[in-house]
């Protein structure tokens, strides 16, 4: 099944965008750019002109922009799994519920990593051809931690699919709701401007923070890679990210399980 | 007993339907159908079957197992009324993908689809999915349902969009399999005529219950045809509802 998915996955243009954003990110750099390490850290500064601007700033954008592309692409192929069409005939093949769900994560898992090498390959090129650097932490965290930042969206969109059949229901609902994993982290701050003082509602959103799959807590540990290396990561939020994506993870699983097609 | 289905309900509150199926069986190496007027509860009873919808209650074994567990699904082969394929896919490629989900050696894969697009006579295989008729893609579905060596293959009104070439080159392969491995077949259709000479044994379905079940010789003791003892009995149970 998972092979199944991957064919599919694959084939999907809306997705072939993705490699195609750090390919011209590539060519540009090549044609009109340069690259250069920036000092006391594990990244790189992408020259164009006399501007240096820090690689973290371009990869925000290009991360932004891919991830857009990524939750426009990715559940495509599950809702269309999951008509009862299409259902119907995977599961017939004595695939069960359990294997049809499971395998559409691990395909979606595989597909972002594979996505991800060929996106850092590309990058790692132009960086090691005109900077004669090879930033090890920078694409290794890029690599193990751009997937998970993308399933976390993943994992939203795929339970509003199972929920509603709906797939712009599950891209808008899926980008917003997971969007809203950057309040969490910034618990303090809203609430001040809101001006809530209870401890209460401070503990009940503490509580909802682990709900919602915490695509802001990946891009800090990102951020804290980039700038500091591995040794940076903040533990704690690393194991905040893992835990929050389970409980959205498990309703979708469980409801998956009694869906009839 | 290759398929037996004993006390199974299923009820749809809101479109008011309920599926009672007392006892059904299918033995091995049998060609079987449902008949009855759509809406009868065919594609349900056969959706129960392959634990696509569930039973509100009864048991359903497949190969002597609860159908609930996919390996007692393994040996079954199912084509739905409504099917759906990736559009962009080729009928080739298509037929790759669904291979994927019951595994092949690709040798045996490739002989396979070339043995189903000659007996199909499908000239078709890198036409994409879009671009095909209804009868095409009714076609290349039959194709992935007998792309497995399986026991028994479900058919959900397999002749759909078929005209009497495409029906009479399907029903020679299936005799063929029949010969050759014993297979079982279980087909639902509204259309007498598809199944007129092939079935041995035959149920009638209405409003959710098998108001009749009986093999090919008991018919042809009293009836001239098929159409004669589907006829008799749905005219009968209409005058007597009305």
């Amino acid at each position: 099944m998972i092979r199944y998915n991957l064919r599919i996955l694959f084939r999907n243009k809306v997705l072939w965008a993705w490699p195609a954003i750090f390919l011209i990110l590539m060519l540009g750099i090549f044609t009109w750019g340069d690259i250069s390490p920036e000092p006391n850290s594990y990244s790189f500064f992408i020259m164009v002109g006399d501007a240096s601007i820090p690689v973290n700033l371009v990869i925000n954008q290009i991360i932004s922009l891919v991830l857009l592309i990524a939750i426009i692409g990715l559940p495509s192929h599950l809702s269309e799994n999951i008509e009862p069409e299409s259902a119907s005939l995977l599961l017939s093949k004595s695939i069960s519920r359990s294997d049809f769900f499971l395998a559409d994560l691990g395909a979606v898992a595989i597909f972002t990593f594979a996505y991800t090498f060929i996106s850092v390959l590309l990058l790692g090129i132009v960086v090691v051809f005109k900077g004669a650097i090879f930033p090890f932490q920078f694409f290794a965290g890029m690599f193990l931690f751009f997937p998970l930042l993308i399933m976390t969206y993943y994992v939203t969109a795929a339970l509003i699919l199972i929920l509603t059949n709906s797939y712009l229901g599950a891209v808008f609902l899926g980008y917003v709701l997971t969007g809203f994993s950057s309040i969490f982290l910034n618990l303090k701050q809203v609430l001040q401007f809101f001006g809530i003082q209870s401890k209460l509602t401070r503990v009940a959103i503490n509580l909802l923070s682990y709900l919602i799959p915490s695509a802001e807590g990946v891009q800090r540990i990102m951020s804290q890679i980039f700038n500091g290396g591995f040794a940076a990561i903040d533990g704690s939020l690393l194991i905040f990210v893992l835990i929050s994506c389970l409980p959205l993870g498990l309703v979708s699983y469980f409801l998956f399980l009694k869906k009839e097609f | 007993m290759i398929l037996e289905a004993q006390n199974v309900t299923k009820t749809f509150p809101k479109s008011n339907f309920h599926l009672q199926i007392d006892d059904f069986k299918i033995d091995e190496g049998s060609f079987s159908a449902i008949l009855g007027p759509n809406g009868s509860g065919k594609s349900t009873f056969l959706k129960i079957i392959l634990d696509l919808l569930f039973a509100d209650e009864g048991r359903v074994t497949l190969f002597g197992g609860n159908h609930k567990k996919k390996e007692s699904r393994a040996r079954v082969s199912y084509l739905p009324e409504n099917f759906a394929f990736q559009d962009n896919f080729t009928v080739a490629q298509m037929l790759h993908a669904f291979a994927d989900l019951k595994p092949s050696t690709p040798d045996r894969l490739k002989h396979k689809i070339n043995e189903l697009a000659n007996a199909f006579n499908v000239d078709y295989l890198d036409k994409k999915i879009k671009n095909l008729s209804k009868g095409m893609k009714q076609t290349a579905a039959l194709m992935q349902t007998f792309l497995a060596d399986d026991r028994l293959y479900i058919l959900d009104e397999p002749f759909n969009g078929l005209d009497a070439v495409q029906k009479k080159a399907i029903m020679d392969y299936i005799f063929r399999l029949q010969d050759e491995r014993n297979i079982s077949i279980l087909i639902t259709t509204h259309i007498l005529s598809d199944i007129d000479k092939t079935c041995d044994t035959l149920h009638l379905i209405k409003n959710g219950r098998i108001i009749n079940s009986a093999t090919k010789s008991e018919i042809q003791q009293e009836f001239d045809s098929v159409e004669d003892y589907y006829l008799n009995h749905f005219q009968t149970n209409q005058s007597v509802s009305t």
